[in-house]
């Protein structure tokens, strides 16, 4: 389903001394991730996950390398051609971006209404996807009236509209309580058993070491460890 | 792939998702708003002003042009027997068709017609001295004919001078130069600002929208389906303001006509309704028109899609 081959990423650093610097974010890294797969990326900070995500949306272009999204290169897609490799992916992000002036059923229906679904299709899909995410109850309530958790199920709702055969989320828990980031790693791992491909970056190490998936381990732009289990200590 | 934005009519849906959009934003950032607007406005009046006035110019230009009039003014004090010997002597050069003697108590009893109510008697106010000089009206064949026929009389002693069109024309056409000149800086400056009012509106948008934006971009919305809502609210500030624009010029130019031509029937001023709603509709093609390419430009420099 997704494919990294020889991906490097390096950032203009700037000039100090007189000397241009670059950052090497992503250093050769080989990934594969299969179809219905749920992985977690983990790393500590600026050990490029954010980085990894942002080429798979496309947000970055690798500098060397070639990456593979259902079969299809995306190095080289033409601008109008990132919303159609978009609308594939849902995005869900640590500070959740749900529009403050909307509620949570707005927020979710305005995904829906910019993907152009019709008035009837928004109408009959968004009660299904807030109970789906275990939001329904708060379907009318603005953002500011919820919890950090209710927010993340929204933003989840929000991601997963359209049915997207793949799922990225940047430190969906970076935010939230223990029980409450178990709650919302319960609830990602249910739409993973409904088949969607999924790549969690994280540092929540109790989290990653209790659900017993595949775990993929960033060291300064390097892959240091893959495999099942627990969070790598390296 | 997944069907996207298939059923009814996913035209339609864009289009009212676009007007509610547009609208609010534009309630969002009303002042603004309202600033662009009023300036648009201004600069479109100020420039709808200048081309009825070169309109006008150049239609008094064209009348003066065909005008074969001439008038002859004899000095004050010259004898009636000389005043005669002038005027045979107009009659007998080439090209003149008509030659008219206007005496000063005629034209004393003009002025008094004219200018006072008929109670008045202006000779007698001026103790009978009449301070005004005999006059000749010259008539010539063609338009071509007369700056010949005026040097040739002017040249006569005794004669003051002789005024003809051409004199007006000179005048008018200095002018004409002067208004283009100062009409084209005011509107530049005016433009500038439409633009950089326009402009910073639709900067203000993406940045008050940068988030709802970023979420669009990341569902995967389409470029100009993100876009779009922009490019209206920058049609729209252009449309309301040269709208205001047209709407006045067109009516205060007819209000003006209405009250102004009879005192100055002289003029041909421009009297044509249809041709004052051609520009008022010129005016506000071009306002929407600029509005939609400002915020084009701007959205290119601060929408990073």
């Amino acid at each position: 389903m997704i494919q990294f081959c020889n991906v490097s990423k390096v950032y203009d650093g700037g000039t100090q001394n007189g000397n241009k610097s670059f950052v090497k974010a992503l250093d050769g890294i080989n990934l594969k991730i299969e179809k219905g797969e749920m992985v977690f990326l983990v790393g500590a900070s600026g050990a490029g996950k954010s980085t990894l995500q942002k080429l798979l949306f496309k947000e970055e272009s690798p500098t060397t390398g070639q990456i593979l999204v259902g079969g299809r290169n995306i190095v080289r897609l033409k601008k109008r051609e990132i919303p159609v490799l978009r609308r594939r992916m849902g995005i869900v992000f640590q500070d959740f971006k749900l529009l403050e002036d909307m509620t949570v059923a707005e927020n979710v229906a305005f995904a829906m209404e910019v993907l152009k679904f019709s008035r009837k299709e928004i109408k009959n899909t968004v009660p299904k996807v807030l109970e789906q995410v275990g939001i329904a109850y708060r379907a009318n309530h603005f953002p500011r009236q919820l919890s950090g958790g209710e927010k993340q199920r929204a933003a989840i709702g929000r991601a997963i509209i359209n049915n997207p055969p793949i799922l990225l989320a940047d430190e969906p828990t970076g935010n939230l309580d223990p029980d409450t980031s178990w709650e919302i790693m319960k609830l990602l791992e249910e739409i993973n058993l409904r088949g969607t491909t999924m790549l969690i970056a994280t540092h929540d190490r109790d989290i990653v070491d209790s659900m017993h998936k595949r775990v993929v381990t960033l060291s300064r732009g390097k892959i240091v460890s893959d495999r099942r289990g627990g969070y790598s200590r390296v | 792939m997944l069907a996207i934005g298939e059923g009814a009519t996913p035209v339609f849906r864009s289009i009212s998702y676009y007007i509610r959009h547009t609208l609010r934003s534009l309630n969002r950032n009303r002042w603004m708003g309202a600033a662009s607007i009023a300036t648009t406005a201004i600069a479109f009046f100020i420039l709808g002003i200048f081309i009825m006035g070169v309109l006008n110019i150049q239609a008094i230009s064209k009348k003066i042009e065909s005008n074969l009039e001439m008038v002859v003014w004899i000095e004050a004090d010259t004898e009636r027997s000389e005043v005669e010997n002038i005027k045979t002597y107009v009659e007998n050069l080439g090209n003149v068709t008509q030659v008219k003697l206007v005496p000063k108590e005629e034209g004393i009893k003009e002025i008094n017609k004219n200018y006072f109510n008929s109670e008045t008697d202006l000779l007698k106010t001026l103790n009978g001295d009449n301070p005004l000089p005999d006059y000749l009206v010259v008539k010539v064949a063609g338009p071509e004919f007369v700056k010949d026929v005026a040097t040739k009389i002017n040249a006569l002693s005794n004669v003051d001078k002789v005024d003809y069109g051409q004199e007006y024309l000179d005048k008018l056409m200095a002018l004409m130069y002067w208004m283009r000149l100062i009409g084209a800086g005011v509107i530049i400056l005016f433009l500038l600002a439409v633009i950089f009012l326009i402009g910073n509106t639709i900067r203000l948008t993406v940045y008050a929208r940068n988030k709802e934006i970023q979420i669009m971009r990341f569902v995967g919305a389409s470029n100009w389906f993100i876009r779009w809502p922009f490019l209206l609210e920058g049609l729209v500030l252009g449309l309301v303001g040269s709208l205001i624009a047209a709407s006045v010029l067109y009516i205060s130019y007819i209000v003006l006509i209405d009250n102004v031509a009879k005192y100055v029937s002289f003029l041909p001023l421009i009297k044509d309704t249809l041709i004052v709603r051609n520009i008022s509709l010129l005016i506000v093609a071009i306002g929407t028109v600029l509005g939609g390419i400002v915020s084009f430009l701007s959205l290119g420099r601060y929408l990073r899609l």
